[in-house]
């Protein structure tokens, strides 16, 4: 188990991350919060020491996209409801402004993923089928979905 | 179109509050789990030690109880011996002859307190009518520690009084301690001590006799023929000295000696009586 020093520092190298994947997928903030906390408990009670700081980073995003999933996937979610999810606008959308951001949060989860990784955290797409475990060709088969469909709805600007 | 994605992500950042309550969270953590990893440790730590205790005792009482300390030997005609801890407790028997095989299969006598054991085999020897045969009930006891072995011997003697009177049969009783070398000599032979020591009776004045011939008869009928053999032999010498007198001074051939049998020498109950081997 790492000390308190050590979860400190990874909240301040990775905290910005870990929210941006969480910003992606979750509308809740509530949701945020309890996939933030768990990622960085994960982080703590992690045995193995990591290979490298591009091992680490690598490491706490693959958790915090499975984080995600496992929280829209929770039977407990689906059926109770918050009260912030009915009467107010996600709280996401209030901060974040453009069409492109709508066009992308409105993806499938696997494309926002890539989209994500490739153009902001500037992963190829070697690594980020590394990231996913999945194959490369799939990677760039997302790849070119997700630039299609945004194409698509941004009336035919192009995106490489 | 690349820029404005970066942009729009580079604009979202973790909420101090939520790094904030993050960290005090997993400080809570950290603190929860170092607590309960000492508990854990202490925990460990007795039980631990609670079963290294447990078994150590456990496997010392085991080896403890198990040391065999005195041997009681019966002998009616079933022959059977029995193993006590230092507890009195029966903790293995046997027999020597297939009569104490059948005695042993009909009674339970394993971890029972030795005087219980001679009561019950005595019990079933009446009940299949051993005592009508013979007659002479022969116990012997071996032990290293000369106190437990008088204690043994009172008891056993009480015990097989009570259980004659309460089955009503009447048996003449040998009871007596053996030593060690005479208990491991019969031992190598497969025969009680008792029975051991009526044959080197025997072959002591009847050179006539063979060990082999002698293990066939039972302890009463070697006892017989201990008797008769030292009843023939005194009647000779009583004769032989009648010659002799007769042959001397006449002052001197009073009324004929009586020979008066000592009860030491006669089969009747010999109690508390060390017997050694003879060679």
């Amino acid at each position: 188990m790492k000390t308190e020093s050590e979860a400190n520092r990874a909240i301040s190298l990775y905290a910005d991350t870990v929210r941006r994947i969480c910003f992606v997928h979750l509308k809740n903030y509530n949701d945020v919060e309890d996939v933030f906390q768990d990622v960085f408990l994960k982080y703590i009670l992690r045995e193995k020491k990591f290979e490298s700081d591009a091992h680490e980073r690598a490491w706490l995003i693959r958790v915090t996209i499975n984080a995600c999933k496992d929280m829209l996937r929770n039977p407990f979610r689906r059926l109770v409801c918050s009260i912030e999810d009915v009467t107010t606008e996600p709280f996401y959308m209030q901060e974040s402004e453009g069409e492109l951001l709508k066009y992308i949060l409105s993806l499938p989860p696997k494309y926002k993923d890539v989209i994500y990784l490739f153009y902001y955290e500037g992963y190829s797409a070697v690594e980020i089928a590394e990231i996913m475990h999945k194959k490369e060709n799939t990677i760039y088969t997302w790849l070119d979905r997700a630039r299609k469909a945004l194409k698509k709805q941004l009336g035919g600007e192009p995106i490489e | 179109m690349n820029e404005k994605i970066f942009d729009i992500f580079d604009k979202v950042h973790a909420e101090e509050e939520l790094k904030k309550k993050t960290a005090e969270y997993l400080s809570r953590e950290i603190r929860k789990r170092e607590n309960a990893g000492k508990r854990k440790g202490w925990k460990f730590a007795v039980v631990f030690a609670s079963l290294a205790i447990f078994l150590l005792c456990g496997r010392f009482s085991y080896k403890v109880y198990f040391i065999p300390s005195a041997y009681i030997d019966i002998d009616v005609n079933p022959s059977i011996e029995l193993t006590l801890n230092s507890f009195g407790r029966v903790i293995h028997s046997s027999a020597y002859n297939g009569d104490g095989k059948r005695i042993l299969n009909e009674v339970q006598v394993r971890y029972a307190d030795y005087n219980d054991a001679v009561e019950r085999l005595l019990t079933a020897m009446a009940a299949n009518g051993y005592f009508e045969r013979d007659g002479l009930l022969s116990v012997t006891v071996q032990t290293k520690e000369s106190s437990r072995e008088s204690s043994i011997l009172e008891h056993l003697q009480e015990t097989i009084d009570t259980c004659s009177q309460n089955q009503h049969y009447h048996t003449v009783a040998d009871v007596s301690a053996v030593t060690e070398e005479v208990k491991a000599c019969a031992n190598k032979e497969h025969l009680s001590p008792a029975k051991y020591l009526a044959i080197q009776d025997l072959l002591a004045i009847d050179s006539s006799a063979s060990f082999r011939e002698c293990r066939k008869h039972s302890i009463h009928e070697l006892r017989q023929m201990v008797q008769e053999h030292t009843c023939q032999h005194e009647n000779q010498e009583t004769v032989q000295e009648s010659e002799d007198s007769s042959n001397d001074s006449p002052e001197d051939s009073s009324s004929p000696q009586e020979y008066e049998t000592s009860p030491e020498n006669g089969c009747h109950s010999q109690k508390h009586r060390k017997r050694k081997n003879h060679h």
